[in-house]
């Protein structure tokens, strides 16, 4: 579903990437985890065709991205929850919601938008409200139902639970696996190693830029690797 | 005495009308892309020298079309080809400065104002010399006692009708969510599948044939034009853009209002107004700077880390 081979990044003097590769299966919930610097959010930034590759590929939905525009991906069938949600502050957070929608050229938006609502109850007396003016525990739930309203294939997210509460962490996390059990393809970039790989089926660890382990969560929170820079 | 005070208050909406028709633009294309585009007064008085130009092709066309309704049709063209020309001024010039610091953009906008103002000046015949703008829309409405010129009352109409049609596509339409989108989080509007630089290209045609209209308002109610009038029609634009709050529609059109209240004031009370007007305006500018630096509406500019 979404392949990277030996990728490099040349991004100044910010994290780098050098020969990444990993691949996310249909059906999985991957994690990639790293300290802050070892090219997480680069990560996201070159498989959405937001920064160039320096050398190597990313294939989503098996289409290499090199020929592609990242204005076209979500139209392949991916949601996107980037860093710091990134909502349109001064739009609403119904029209939020429903650009996710359009661009996944999803159909019957009101009720892809009452189902996204039953999942995010909170989100309901927001909907006319401008987004920027909710909560961070809202802004990330409308980040997520942005991403999942089309019903997406696969879902990319970087660094979702920043700046939620311990409480609220442990429910954005409950949604993500049960979005995943529902047959949604996940890749999580988190920094909250644990937790993330209490939900991941594998994970790749990266520092400074390059993969530094990876296997199935099980192994990886036993591995000294993981639990020496983390746990 | 209220016959006078009728008169100028007509003068002066009519200004501000004119003058939000460029403001807005300014404030549109630094909204969505974060430049200063200083050509684009420069754009839009090139509407009433194209228009000039379609006359007579027009005339040849339908075997000599009478002045003012030529004049008219080929206005209406001039708008579109206004329009199209911000399109590919942006396509060609200014999309290489989008990310380039604001100081570079600056400069090449300036640049560019000069390049096109000496271009109507040398290719346009007599291109030195004022030229005459046929009066279209002549004649007076008899309104509350005083003789109000059509002319005034069709640029308050167009001037509202498009302001306020601007304000409903921005507002109300997918294209609008669009634009907007792509002026709030650039790189979300892509990751939104929302292709930035068709957004760009459109912005610049709405806003290039827009800013057109006010440029042949403007000719129009001096009934004449010079390839020179850009510059101070831009410096009031941009400036009524700036004291509104660059970025905010509203706010271009309260700081054209302001800039053309001044303007009328001074021209119909102090001797000798007329000659004095822009240093009141600019003073004015000035001091809506220093006690509100983001302009009457704008936000405070938070740096971007």
């Amino acid at each position: 579903m979404l392949t990277l081979e030996g990728v490099d990044t040349n991004y100044g003097a910010v994290a780098m990437l050098r020969d990444v590769s990993f691949a996310v299966g249909e059906g999985e919930l991957v994690c990639i985890l790293g300290p802050n610097g070892a090219g997480k959010t680069t990560t996201f930034r070159a498989l959405s065709g937001l920064l160039p590759l320096a050398r190597g590929r990313v294939r989503i939905m098996g289409q290499d991205i090199a020929g592609l525009r990242t204005e076209a991906l979500s139209g392949l069938g991916v949601g996107f929850v980037p860093e710091g949600r990134r909502l349109f502050p001064d739009i609403t957070v119904r029209d939020n919601i429903r650009l996710g929608f359009e661009a996944q050229r999803g159909t019957g938006f009101a009720a892809r938008l009452e189902e996204m609502l039953e999942l995010f109850p909170r989100v309901r007396e927001r909907i006319g409200q401008r987004a920027g003016t909710l909560s961070g525990g809202e802004q990330a739930m409308v980040a997520l139902a942005r991403a999942l309203i089309g019903k997406p294939r696969l879902v990319v997210m970087d660094e979702p639970s920043l700046g939620l509460s311990p409480k609220l962490i442990d429910e954005y996390f409950d949604t993500v696996a049960a979005v995943n059990r529902q047959g949604t393809t996940v890749l999580l970039i988190e920094q909250n190693a644990e937790t993330a790989l209490s939900i991941a089926h594998r994970g790749v660890m990266l520092v400074k830029g390059r993969v530094v382990a990876s296997g199935t969560a099980r192994d990886l929170l036993d591995s000294d690797a993981v639990r020496h820079l983390y746990l | 005495m209220a016959a006078q005070i009728t008169q100028q208050l007509l003068n002066f909406v009519t200004l501000g009308a004119i003058y939000a028709l460029i403001a807005v633009g300014f404030s549109l294309l630094f909204g969505v892309l974060n430049i200063i585009h200083f050509s684009h007064a420069d754009v839009a008085m090139t509407a009433p020298f194209l228009a000039l130009a379609i006359v007579p092709v027009l005339g040849g066309a339908f075997g000599g079309a009478p002045l003012p309704a030529g004049f008219a049709l080929a206005a209406l063209l001039a708008v579109l080809v206004t329009g199209a020309l911000g399109g590919v001024l942006y396509a060609t010039i200014i999309k290489r400065f989008r990310n380039a610091p604001a100081m570079m953009a600056l400069v090449a906008t300036v640049a560019l104002g000069i390049v096109l103002r000496e271009l109507i000046r040398h290719l346009f015949p007599n291109g030195s010399n004022p030229q005459a703008i046929p009066r279209l829309f002549s004649g007076s409405l008899t309104l509350f006692g005083t003789a109000v010129p059509v002319f005034n009352l069709v640029a308050i109409a167009v001037s509202v009708l498009c302001v306020g049609g601007l304000f409903l596509v921005l507002g109300r339409t997918r294209l609008g969510l669009h634009i907007r989108a792509v002026s709030q989080d650039r790189d979300a509007a892509r990751l939104m599948a929302i292709a930035p630089e068709r957004i760009f290209l459109i912005t610049f045609f709405i806003a290039s044939a827009i800013g057109a209209l006010g440029g042949l308002f403007f000719a129009g109610y001096a009934g004449i034009v010079r390839f020179d009038f850009s510059v101070d029609l831009g410096l009031i634009g941009f400036s009524a853009a700036v004291a509104g709050g660059l970025g905010s529609m509203p706010g271009a059109i309260i700081g054209s209002l302001l800039i053309a209240g001044i303007d009328t004031l001074v021209q119909a009370t102090l001797p000798n107004g007329a000659s004095y007007r822009l240093v009141f305006v600019f003073l004015l500018v000035i001091a809506v700077l220093v006690f509100r630096p983001s302009g009457l509406l704008g936000r405070t500019v938070v740096e971007k880390v």
